[in-house]
């Protein structure tokens, strides 16, 4: 069956089901129609400032519409504001769509890499240029990529705090940024869900009651509970198990290496199983339509400990150091735009009757390094 | 058009030197308006395509070509260290050198030679 023609582009699998152009054409409609809208409300405050004769000979009607705009109060300003935004975001972005237009994908990424690299040595003046490549016939323009390794994350914050056993602490990843995000949630949802209330019932008292709020107030009210029950079940998993500590021997490491950990699990409970897993993932950022996607795919494993059937107290915490050695043929860590790899050692316990946790704790793996130039161990 | 790496197996190490030499046969001088040369990297697979330039080259056509259309151009650059390049379940990681010939009315002609960049000559796939 013919697809309708669709003005935003969509991806199925590592398939792109509409033309780029398509999508090209619809995104520069759009931010026309914005620099049209923009330039029309800014023209009408422009004249009515300097001809409001000109605004007397509108039709009444229209007049009325266009009063926030036009009158002289702080709408004015907020209006003004707005459309020059709209023109100044539109003109922006359509010059950024020419420019894809007119140069190749490469060369747009060499003049922006050239605008960032001016900017860097107007803050930096002593930034040497940018050694040009090696060609017989010199061209127009050209460029050689710095040395800078872009590609791969920062380690700083895997190295910042020392360990007591081995070198370095790690860092965990997750549960606070979580409960940060929900409690947020919970928080403000209630918050308004009771100055509603308030206002429901003060109707009630003065005699005028608002029975459509007062029937909103029930879904949202059960919202409320839903987000409050969630973060105290969070809340519960964070307290009740205990944190996690994971020290390392080195980091970054390399394909190849030998490294311990060491592993403690605090807490009180018993645990049905406890498990510490090495793990390489595959993460992808794709836009179906409008929303951004994300996928995973877990592309290496390695079980470093597991043990079933263990109980922890205060008193008697579980702790092991563990001898690991990160495969040869392995990629190293990888950060861009809509792609990542990225390695981890993950903490997982499953217990009663606190609810299973999982905790993970990001390591760094750099690409081997030259053979002469190997770190001394 | 001709693309071609200096190294037969198409295996890099990271911090090496590529050469990439080419040239345009049978192409009229005044069909030409620019040509682009670039070594580069690109992921491709579920996730939208991340491109990194390591070495661009630009020759514009303005007041003739100031080489013979016939002859073989060399141009070298330094790869950077990372990313290797990769084959996954997600996504692929792939080197190449890319030449892109600008005709005059707006068409464009590509030609590409994929190489590996490695951490090891032995074995130089994941």
């Amino acid at each position: 069956m013919r697809r309708l023609a669709k003005p935003w582009t969509k991806k199925r699998g590592s398939r792109r089901l509409t033309d780029a152009g398509a999508a090209a054409v619809g995104e520069a409609a759009f931010f026309f129609a914005l620099l049209f809208v923009g330039i029309f409300g800014l023209s009408i405050i422009i004249v009515s400032r300097l001809a409001p004769e000109a605004i007397n000979r509108i039709e009444p009607m229209i007049r009325d519409r266009l009063e926030p705009a036009i009158s002289a109060g702080p709408a004015t300003y907020f209006f003004a504001v707005i459309f020059v935004a709209a023109i100044v975001t539109s003109l922006y972005s359509l010059f950024g769509r020419v420019l894809l237009l007119v140069h190749s994908d490469e060369h747009h990424r060499m003049l922006r890499r050239q605008l960032s690299d001016d900017a860097r040595q107007w803050i930096d003046p002593v930034m040497p240029n940018p050694v040009d490549g090696d060609s017989k016939i010199s061209p127009k323009q050209s460029q050689e990529a710095s040395e800078v390794i872009t590609t791969l994350p920062s380690y700083e914050a895997q190295v910042e705090s020392p360990g007591e056993r081995l070198t370095y602490r790690l860092p965990a990843s997750g549960p606070l940024d979580s409960l940060l995000g929900i409690a947020s949630l919970a928080t403000l949802w209630n918050t308004a869900w009771f100055v509603l209330l308030a206002v429901s019932i003060l109707g009630f008292w003065n005699g005028t009651p608002r029975w459509i709020l007062t029937c909103l107030l029930v879904p949202l009210g059960w919202l409320g509970v839903w987000a409050m029950r969630d973060l105290f079940g969070r809340l519960r998993k964070i307290a009740g198990v205990g944190p996690t500590i994971i020290e390392i021997s080195e980091q970054p490491l390399y394909p190849g290496d030998d490294f311990s950990i060491w592993v403690v699990q605090t807490g009180r409970m018993n645990l049905k199983r406890l498990t510490v897993h090495l793990e390489c993932w595959e993460k992808s950022y794709y836009c179906q339509g409008t929303d951004v996607r994300i996928d995973e795919h877990r592309a290496y494993e390695d079980t470093l400990a597991k043990q079933r059937s263990l109980s922890i107290d205060r008193r008697r915490v579980w702790e092991k150091q563990l001898e690991c050695k990160l495969p040869e043929s392995m990629m190293h860590s990888f950060v861009s735009g809509h792609n990542t790899i990225r390695w981890q050692i993950v903490v997982r316990g499953d217990s009663k009757p606190w609810p299973s946790f999982c905790r993970t704790f990001p390591v760094i793996v750099h690409p081997p390094p030259p053979p002469e130039k190997r770190r001394p161990r | 058009m001709t693309l071609k790496l200096c190294r037969e197996d198409g295996v890099y190490l990271p911090s090496e030197r590529v050469g990439v030499r080419w040239r345009l046969a049978r192409t009229e001088c005044e069909n030409i308006q620019a040509v682009e040369l670039s070594v580069l990297w690109r992921t491709e697979g579920k996730g939208d395509e991340d491109v990194g330039v390591c070495g661009f080259w630009r020759y514009c056509n303005e007041n003739g070509l100031p080489w013979d259309v016939d002859q073989f151009i060399d141009v070298e650059t330094k790869l950077p260290s990372t990313p290797l390049s990769y084959h996954g379940h997600l996504l692929t990681i792939t080197w190449l050198a890319r030449l892109r010939l600008f005709q005059v009315g707006g068409n464009q002609v590509k030609t590409e030679v994929p190489f590996l960049l490695s951490g090891s000559r032995a074995d130089p796939g994941f």
